[in-house]
């Protein structure tokens, strides 16, 4: 019995460890604020978040993205029936981590001990589910969250409930034990089997027979062997005890896993409200490829932090593998470049974005290559860091991806620099990849526009003919400048 | 005659053996090298055979051909080892039980002794039986296995081993048949036959089956003690044995009166023995496998040319190996061909002439009692004794009475060493005057000269390694880019001090060339 609130058919495994190219997409995109915002402090919910928010990238022709959009819709309308499911499971493995610091955990009758008392908790968690279920379940309306439900109801009735809490009970062996042996090399007792006892009458029907050994009550010795020959007994069955624990455990980890998830996108949501945001959910296009439509496309971790009103970018594009962006420093080229990114990451991990609209192409990885602030000087080492980032990138990217470039290798010359980026940038597109590229070589971006190749497209930061900028992009061919001067102006005038 | 010992062919009668190590022991070390070899306590009756060298070559082949079968094949010597350790195991166990067995003390003569007993038999039949059908597939050359699995075919094919392995069997089949339960609670444990009760961990399996994701950890159980309470068990076995399965444990009992000393003296004899060779080899290969090599010598009482090549002091690569400074185990050769008899070793302080003395007595020693030695090929005589006379600093001594206990130690070795002895000296001369050291090295190196013994003297005084014919003469010699750093490799080479001296007045930029140039400045 299985959860699914992530896959319909599928298990939700943690990805702990972030591999190179993610950790740059972390720091490239700003996501740190995005996980806070979701985790509101829980660690869990961080990094059950953190990872999540990858799912779609890698294999994303798995990803049921309606599937998510549903289960989605019924979090944001049942937020605090959510948040309960998370909380009963995250309290289940909370206490786990409790007990599991025994020192002795591996003497059989320490470990029966733990495991017994572990299922207790366990099983009253599955208890609170149930009712939960009889509860809430006619609120949803996804079919990720009904299947749930059903679930619960179907596996754990009443039946099932009583037969659990029975043996339970038992485990304790209040009455004894009963086992058998076989004869080991020199006869000694061996392969002890604890056995069902059938009938309790029948055991000590011969009180003070001759089948009876009794232990003298100093015989130390002698105790301390009843108790290993217990031990021996209980070997037989905790490992299956333990396991049992251990199976529920995984039950109640994915259910937390996976609604720790969706308690994260809330939190964000909340936030994203409380901000005044509009989301929408986005769609995937089918059809075609390198096809965009947003509508007030905003960067999350801009519309996150800053209550101010933010300028949203809608643009149309279709069918270009090369989207070329220049334009005004501090014209938002960064922000646009980063709110494609995320809202791409969001896409894919059936999540919603912050634009009024946003509809993209699915894409087998997304990856980013931003320059880093340090990287203003031209020191050939610089060069060298970058080379080896983008290096790192081409062991994993294939085609079918996106990558997002940032004023890469402008940590040398332009001419040397432009003509890196061209042959990057062209061996990319030719391979299948699709890149979006902010630049201010003028020398590699003007080159492209002359070489009039159809599937490139110019983007430019917006500049009113007074200098101010309205942070929007558009279509435009490059111009020669990146208008440093009027910043320069604002600040000196 | 039969087969009976793998120390010894058929026809040597003189087995006897020392009690104590000879007096040569200490001064080559060998006597560090018989404590490395036999560490376990248990084998301490091993010592005897290190300290007694053999004159008999026929002896010392048939040693040599079962080592040499034993350094061909790693698994013929780990199963030989296994076997005799079994054995050893199983014939001290026995020794107890009888001994409890025949108490007739209600407490230790008990149904588990006797079937520890009967479980001693049951393993003796399995081993014996492998040992011999390994030594039948596997082809020996040295007299000594050979003649060990002669005598293992005779006696497995006898009638009582037959019988000891049927009664055996017999008992095994009656006993794997037992099933019986306890039901343990408070202070009591109640015996019963098994009556088919379903085992416990399947009704919790079953329970949680709907929770198997089929990733279940496999973790550890820490496993229980295996050292029960001898009553506790003794007391389930006798109600096992006399209430529930009465007529199967008087089997038992006849069976263990019967077979109380199942193990044949012969077959107990060679696991002893056998444990010479493999507690030598295992000591061998330590030191192989940080690349040094054994070899099996060729010996006989008159040899022509004597040499040993790639040889070592075995105490001090013991000791460098176990310092993990292997890489300054320094091999040295030496050779006496036709009448060479003496070698003079001369040379720097430090510079391995003690190690080089060492090495040359112990060799021979290794030989006379069939060992594989230190090199990778060598020749060596037989000797009739071994003598060596090491200096020692003891301090109670005046000068004096040291040179006179001294000589009349040396006077003793001259009196009864023979044309077929090994002596071994090492500079005690130091105590006199340069002059005097000269006259009675002299003296005493031609006194062994006439007496045609083999002789390694190690001297400072480079005149020694002239004075007769048959002397070969050997140095000690240092790196000529840096004359303090010895390379510890003895070599023929005239004696000249010179050179050392010239490496070092070059060092300190005192050679006449390099003065005249500083004097200048």
């Amino acid at each position: 019995m299985k959860a699914h609130l992530m896959y319909p058919d599928k298990d939700f495994n943690l990805n702990d460890s972030l591999e190179l190219t993610r950790k740059n997409l972390c720091s490239d995109l700003e996501l740190e604020m995005v996980f806070e915002s979701a985790a509101c402090g829980d660690n869990v919910i961080y990094g059950v978040f953190s990872s999540g928010l990858f799912s779609g990238m890698t294999e994303p022709e798995t990803i049921d993205i309606e599937y998510r959009h549903a289960i989605l819709r019924d979090c944001i309308e049942n937020a605090d029936i959510v948040r309960l499911l998370y909380k009963i499971s995250r309290e289940a493995i909370e206490k786990k981590r409790k007990i599991w610091w025994e020192p002795y955990r591996n003497s059989p009758s320490s470990l029966m001990l733990n495991s017994v008392y572990l299922l207790k908790i366990l099983v009253q968690k599955l208890i609170e589910l149930r009712e939960v279920a009889d509860k809430y379940s006619a609120l949803f309306k996804s079919a990720g969250f009904r299947n749930f439900f059903m679930m619960l109801q179907k596996e754990l009735d009443d039946n099932y409930l009583l037969l659990l809490q029975t043996a339970l009970k038992e485990l304790s062996f209040e009455n004894g034990m009963l086992v058998s042996v076989s004869l080991g090399d020199f006869n000694q007792a061996v392969d002890y089997i604890l056995l069902q006892q059938l009938s309790k009458k029948n055991i000590w029907h011969n009180f003070f027979s001759k089948l009876e050994l009794k232990i003298a009550e100093r015989d130390d010795a002698g105790h301390a062997d009843l108790s290993r020959r217990r031990n021996l007994a209980l070997r037989s069955i905790v490992k299956t005890v333990s396991n049992s624990s251990m199976n529920v455990l995984v039950f109640f980890t994915a259910l937390q896993n996976e609604t720790a998830f969706y308690t994260g996108c809330l939190n964000l949501y909340d936030a994203l409200q409380k901000n005044g945001r509009k989301i929408c959910f986005p769609s995937a296009c089918k059809e075609g490829r390198n096809k965009w439509i947003f509508e007030n496309l905003c960067d999350m971790s801009m519309s996150l932090t800053d209550k101010a009103e933010l300028t949203g970018n809608t643009i149309k594009i279709t069918g270009k593998n090369k989207i070329i962006i220049t334009g005004a420093n501090q014209g938002g080229k960064t922000t646009f470049l980063r709110s494609i990114g995320l809202a791409q990451i969001m896409l894919q991990c059936g999540m919603f974005v912050t634009a009024d609209k946003f509809v993209s192409c699915i894409y087998k990885g997304i990856y980013s290559h931003f320059k880093k602030e340090e990287d203003t000087s031209m020191e050939s080492g610089k060069l060298d860091e970058e080379m080896r980032r983008m290096s790192a990138i081409a062991d994993k990217i294939k085609p079918g991806s996106i990558i997002l470039f940032n004023e890469s290798f402008s940590s040398t010359n332009e001419k040397e620099g432009s003509e890196i980026c061209r042959q990057i940038t062209s061996a990319l597109t030719e391979s299948g990849v699709t890149v979006f590229f902010v630049t201010h070589f003028y020398d590699f971006s003007h080159s492209l526009f002359t070489a009039k190749e159809p599937l490139t497209l110019f983007l430019r930061a917006e500049r009113m003919s007074n200098g101010e900028r309205t942070y929007r992009i558009s279509e435009g061919e490059p111009q020669q400048t990146s208008f440093g001067l009027d910043i320069f102006r604002k600040i000196f005038d | 005659m039969a087969f009976t010992s793998v120390l010894f062919p058929e026809n040597y009668t003189n087995r006897d053996t020392l009690d104590e190590a000879p007096d040569y022991f200490r001064d080559l070390n060998l006597d560090q090298i018989v404590d490395e070899i036999i560490s376990d306590k248990r084998l301490e009756y091993l010592k005897r055979h290190y300290y007694t060298a053999i004159e008999s070559a026929e002896t010392i082949r048939y040693r040599q051909a079962l080592f040499s079968d034993l350094k061909n094949s790693k698994i013929l010597l780990d199963t030989l080892l296994n076997f005799a350790k079994s054995i050893s195991y199983m014939d001290s166990g026995r020794i107890k039980i009888c001994d409890a067995l025949l108490s007739n003390i209600a407490y230790r003569c008990t149904y588990l002794e006797k079937s520890r007993l009967y479980s001693f038999v049951q393993n003796y039949c399995v081993k014996t039986r492998e040992i011999f059908s390994y030594l039948e597939k596997n082809e020996t050359s040295s007299e000594a296995l050979n003649g060990f699995k002669e005598y293992l075919r005779n006696y497995i094919s006898s009638e009582y081993f037959i019988e000891l392995e049927r009664s055996t069997s017999l008992l095994k089949a009656k006993f794997s048949q037992i099933r019986y339960t306890m039901s343990i609670k408070d202070s009591s444990i109640v015996v019963d036959k098994y009556k088919d009760e379903p085992d416990y961990s399947s009704k919790i399996k079953n329970l949680f089956e709907k929770f198997n994701y089929g990733s279940a950890d496999d973790i550890h159980i820490e496993d229980q003690p295996a050292d029960f309470a001898e009553h506790v068990e003794a007391g389930v076995l006798k109600l096992v044995a006399t209430e529930l399965y009465p007529g199967i444990f008087a089997e038992l009992d006849s069976f263990c009166s019967k077979y109380k000393n199942f193990i044949d003296p012969v077959i107990c004899l060679f696991a002893k023995e056998i444990t010479f060779y493999t507690s030598y080899l295992g000591f061998a290969a330590s030191l192989e496998n940080k690349g040094l090599t054994f070899c099996i010598p060729a010996i006989d009482k008159d040899i022509k040319n004597i040499y040993a090549n790639e040889s070592f002091d075995v105490s001090l690569a013991k000791k460098l190996v176990r310092q993990g400074q292997q890489n300054k185990i320094v091999c040295n050769d030496f050779a006496l061909y036709q009448n060479e008899k003496i070698i003079v070793v001369t040379g720097p302080n430090q510079a391995g002439k003690t190690t080089f003395a060492r090495l040359f007595g112990q060799v021979f020693h290794l030989a006379a009692i069939g060992c594989p030695i230190p090199g990778t090929s060598a020749s060596l005589s037989i000797c009739d004794s071994i003598y060596t006379h090491f200096e020692r600093q003891e301090s109670l001594i005046t000068l004096n009475g040291k040179l006179h206990n001294d000589l009349s130690r040396i006077h003793s070795i001259l009196n009864t060493a023979t044309a077929r002895s090994v002596i071994v000296i090492n500079e005690f001369l130091a105590s006199t005057s340069l002059e005097d050291s000269l006259f009675i090295g002299k003296e005493i190196i031609q006194e062994i000269s006439k007496l045609g013994s083999i002789c390694v003297y190690v001297t400072f005084i480079d005149e020694l390694s002239v004075c007769t014919e048959n002397i070969v003469s050997m140095t000690g010699s240092v790196l000529p880019e840096d004359p303090t750093k010895r390379t510890y490799k003895i070599t023929r080479n005239k004696a000249d001090g010179i050179a050392y001296a010239m490496h070092i007045a070059r060092k300190y930029r005192l050679t006449h060339e390099l003065l005249m140039e500083r004097i200048k400045l």
